[in-house]
């Protein structure tokens, strides 16, 4: 588990007004090198008679992206409720930047910015009343509200919308004032549950383009989705959630070679030969090879070995290639393989 | 195979369905057991009073009819009662799960549809009925009730229901909210009633005639069948139209509407536009949901409760001015004004406690509230913020009375009494109502959603405000009736408790007194009766007792406040910084 460095764009910071995280510590706690942004250890969640969430452990370094995925019911939104001060009957040790969350709820309620899976709507504001709304209680100074509302609505691309009624807007819209909304404090933990849920494509890929811009900025993000492979693009860490219980995480490339799936290629000879098959078996890096009918499938082990050595070790031994694929990295495989499909 | 087609061609499959739910529903035999025990106990009691106080078998005799006439009654109001609560929300529910599209785009009609959600409340209204029936023969055993008087009962109260649930059926399938429905049933139909009762019923005379009554018989029976097909064809067209409502609610829309209607009226050479209330287009500063509830709330905002208060203040003026002309006497303004008073009183205190019980459920329904929870305002500021609106709305009912108080006192009534009036009346807004309204509030907080709400609210309120009343009523030796006597007479409470001084050795008297305190909706009525027979009255006997009353309740707001605001963390849920 490493921490990404991410240096926050200048111009992205600059024209929006908003400030990185490494840069500004909303309420003095400054990023710290040590300890993570988020530490779960252990937590439960019981509902009833119903254990929601059973013993995980997480920890995710600032400015990381972690993708939270799971079938429904798995204990996501528990987990990311308790995060969000939202949920007191849980058990286990929570801080969000070193502070504890079951003691300082009030401070971590000014650091995270929490966007739950539905969009709450105020019929009767403007985009304009609602982040004002939101920006008083949060407790910005009212001289700073104007400027600050207006870099969000350029950020998220809304400043046309302005004054429309929050009701008018589109799906698709109504998330990226959501977004909006949650960065008029400037949190240093965003935590997005199910934020691309009901979107059409294009809303889809503007609300990544967006997350992708906050990354940059340093912003440190813990988001669960469904989406599979928007996950794959955007995050650098991620935690496969089943029956509250974490089945996988890590860095994506861990997980894939935890399952073995990167390093697996396909070969289909012109001239197939069991010598050819043995010879590639020593190559250091070869892991297994087997001989199918119409293909060799080999499995690699290490990460360095490139792909094109392996087509040249194959070219050598005079092999005749007429197909060599990778098995393309696939989060759904990857989700398919890690889970059994056990749900609340 | 052919069986299961004609079957299922034949059924009712969301008659079935809606049955099925029912069977399943825990509140569904809480309501029947509380409706048994309220329908037998009230029975037993009546026959203790009625039948085991007499003497002589003879004397038992023709009681049947002394039992027959209060179990009607109380059948009655529970048809009123259930049947809006069970229907209101039939289509209003389906419109909240998304399920009535579906059902719409099915084989079954919309007048099916409506159909069958109303005979899924008849049933079990048809149960209640079923309930009283051994209770109907002892009342017939007993003597005095002819059976056909017993037949012609029950059919005309399954009639009622008929009529009363497609007629909350077709407020249904028109309004978005459960809520929103239940008070237009209600209001629109009390008010239809009324009107009915001042035009037609109040000079009707039913003759003995053989033709006469059975036109009225006919008409009885016609009537109700009829209306209750208008209804089901109003629901049935509007049904597939009101079957995702989104934007504004319909109140929104009229005043919408009224604004349009305004500012053209307001655009003439005379008034020239002119503007004399205009609500604050400020953002907000420091509290955000304050400005929200007083600001662009419906029952919040300057512009909409100066309408308000306008609709309520025109015919208060036009009709006292019309006494004015008349040379009307003070006795008749006294009654007009104690009338008028009592029902923009109970009016606005429905709007309060309907505003006070859904206030978080209101943030739920929203899906607003997590929103809120997450923000770095306290729960206690988050409810107490919540509360503006509604203390603008108290404040703004304070107005009308304020107008009659005037009025009264310019059409002759002495300066003593208007005064004792108003005391009267403040004493009642100012402490009874807000510990309503905190007892809402509290109701609110532990409920899931505003119906719910709601319906707590108003049962308990009215078994605790008014049913220990109607005990203490029964308790009280020579007690005539629920009311008694509005005269100041030797049956009187306030009369009995102002007059004779407390006997501390008296425990009976002591549970009495104490029953009256906590019901202080008998003294109001009390007090109010006898203040039209005495002018004097509020400011010289009563007026101990009505403190008595009231004072309790004064001191109760700041605990009930306070248990409200200490539990709303609690009740909402999420991390406060007290804990551990």
């Amino acid at each position: 588990m490493t921490a990404t460095t991410s240096v926050s764009p200048e111009s992205e910071a600059t024209s929006t007004g908003l400030s990185s995280t490494s840069e500004t510590p909303a309420t003095g706690l400054a990023t710290s090198e040590v300890k993570p942004v988020v530490l779960v250890d252990n937590l439960w969640v019981r509902y009833g008679k119903f254990q929601a969430v059973k013993g995980i452990n997480i920890a995710i370094p600032a400015g990381e992206v972690y993708g939270f995925i799971g079938p429904n019911g798995a204990g996501k939104s528990s987990t990311i409720k308790v995060l969000a001060t939202l949920l007191r009957g849980f058990q286990g040790q929570v801080e969000v930047c070193g502070i504890d969350v079951r003691r300082h709820p009030g401070r971590i309620r000014e650091i995270i910015g929490y966007v739950p899976d539905f969009f709450g709507v105020y019929e009767d504001l403007t985009a304009r009343e609602y982040l004002h709304f939101f920006a008083a209680a949060y407790r910005i100074p009212a001289a700073k509200r104007r400027d600050l509302v207006d870099s969000v609505l350029e950020l998220t691309d809304l400043t046309h919308k302005i004054d429309f009624q929050v009701d008018s807007l589109s799906r698709g819209m109504k998330q990226r004032l959501s977004l909006a909304r949650v960065l008029l404090h400037e949190p240093q933990l965003l935590l997005l549950d199910e934020p691309a849920s009901g979107l059409d494509p294009r809303a889809r890929i503007e609300f990544r383009e967006l997350l992708k811009a906050l990354k940059e900025m340093g912003k440190t993000i813990l988001l669960s989705s469904h989406i599979l492979h928007e996950l794959a693009q955007l995050c650098t860490q991620i935690g496969i959630i089943e029956a509250g219980k974490i089945v996988a995480q890590g860095p994506l490339e861990a997980i894939y070679q935890q399952i073995g799936m990167m390093r697996l290629v396909h070969v289909q000879l012109a001239n197939p030969n069991p010598a050819i098959a043995a010879a590639i078996r020593l190559l250091p890096t070869v892991q297994s090879v087997e001989e199918l009918t119409d293909r060799l499938a080999i499995k690699l082990t290490g990460e360095s070995f490139p792909l094109e050595d392996l087509h040249t070790a194959l070219v050598q031994q005079g092999a005749k290639i007429k197909m060599f694929q990778a098995e393309v990295m696939d989060m759904e495989t990857a989700f398919m393989k890690l889970t059994e499909g056990i749900t609340a | 195979m052919s069986t299961a087609t004609t079957k299922q061609s034949f059924g009712l499959p969301l008659l079935a369905k809606e049955l099925t739910e029912q069977a399943n529903r825990p509140r569904t035999y809480y309501v029947r057991m509380a409706y048994m025990v309220v329908l037998y106990g009230s029975f037993i009691w009546l026959y203790a009073g009625s039948v085991t106080a007499k003497r002589s078998v003879a004397e038992v005799l023709g009681s049947g009819a002394l039992l027959f006439s209060p179990i009607m009654q109380i059948m009655t109001l529970a048809i009123c009662l259930l049947v809006p609560i069970y229907t209101c929300g039939s289509i209003t529910t389906e419109k909240d799960r998304n399920t009535l599209e579906p059902l719409l785009l099915t084989k079954l009609s919309p007048f099916e549809i409506l159909l069958e959600k109303m005979l899924a409340c008849l049933i079990p209204m048809t149960n209640y009925l079923l309930m009283a029936m051994p209770l109907l023969a002892v009342c017939y055993s007993l003597g005095g009730v002819e059976a056909e008087a017993i037949f012609t009962c029950v059919g005309y109260m399954l009639l009622l229901s008929i009529e009363l649930a497609a007629w909350c059926l077709m407020w249904s399938t028109i309004c978005r909210s459960t809520v929103v429905a239940l008070i237009m049933a209600i209001v629109v139909k009390l008010f239809m009633l009324i009107a009915l009762y001042l035009m037609f019923l109040q000079s009707l005379r039913i003759s003995s005639g053989p033709f006469e009554q059975l036109f009225i018989f006919g008409l009885s029976v016609v009537g109700p069948v009829l209306l209750s097909v208008i209804w089901l064809s109003i629901g049935a067209y509007f049904l597939p139209r009101r079957s995702n409502v989104t934007g504004p609610g319909m109140l929104s829309l009229v005043f919408r509407w009224l604004d349009r209607f305004f500012h053209q009226v307001n655009d003439n050479p005379v008034t020239k536009g002119i503007i004399l209330v205009k609500d604050s287009s400020k953002l907000p500063v420091d509290h955000p949901i304050a400005w929200r509830e007083t600001v662009k709330k419906l029952w919040g905002s300057k512009t909409h409760l100066t309408r308000m208060v306008l609709l309520i203040e025109t015919p208060i003026v036009f009709f006292f001015t019309m006494m004015f002309a008349a040379n009307e006497t003070a006795t008749t303004a006294r009654s007009l004004g104690t009338i008028t008073g009592c029902v923009i009183w109970v009016l606005g205190a429905v709007l309060l406690l309907v505003q006070a019980s859904g206030l978080i459920s209101a943030e739920r329904s929203q899906q607003t509230l997590d929103l809120l929870l997450v923000s770095p305002l306290s729960a206690k500021e988050i409810l107490l913020q919540k509360m503006a609106g509604v203390w603008r709305l108290a404040a703004a009912m304070l107005i009308p009375f304020a107008t009659i108080g005037i009025i009264q006192y310019s059409l002759g009534i002495e300066f003593y009494e208007t005064l004792g009036r108003a005391v009267f009346f403040g004493c009642l807004t100012l402490v009874l109502l807000p510990f309503w309204v905190w007892f809402s509030v509290w109701i609110g907080l532990m409920t899931r959603n505003s119906l719910q709400a709601m319906l707590l609210v108003f049962g308990l309120l009215t078994v605790w405000q008014v049913g220990l009343g109607f005990v203490a009523q029964s308790l009280f030796p020579g007690a005539s009736g629920l009311w008694g006597s509005s005269s100041v007479g030797n049956d009187s409470n306030i009369y009995w408790y102002s007059q004779s001084p407390l006997k501390f050795n008296d425990i009976g008297q002591w549970i009495r007194l104490l029953l009256l305190v906590a019901s202080p909706l008998m003294i109001v009525w009390r007090s109010l009766t006898t203040l039209d027979a005495n002018p004097y009255y509020c400011l010289t006997d009563s007026s101990w007792v009505m403190l008595l009353g009231v004072v309790p309740y004064l001191l109760l707001i700041p605990v009930l406040k306070r248990a409200a605001l200490r539990r709303t963390a609690v009740v909402l849920g999420r991390l406060e910084d007290t804990e551990k």
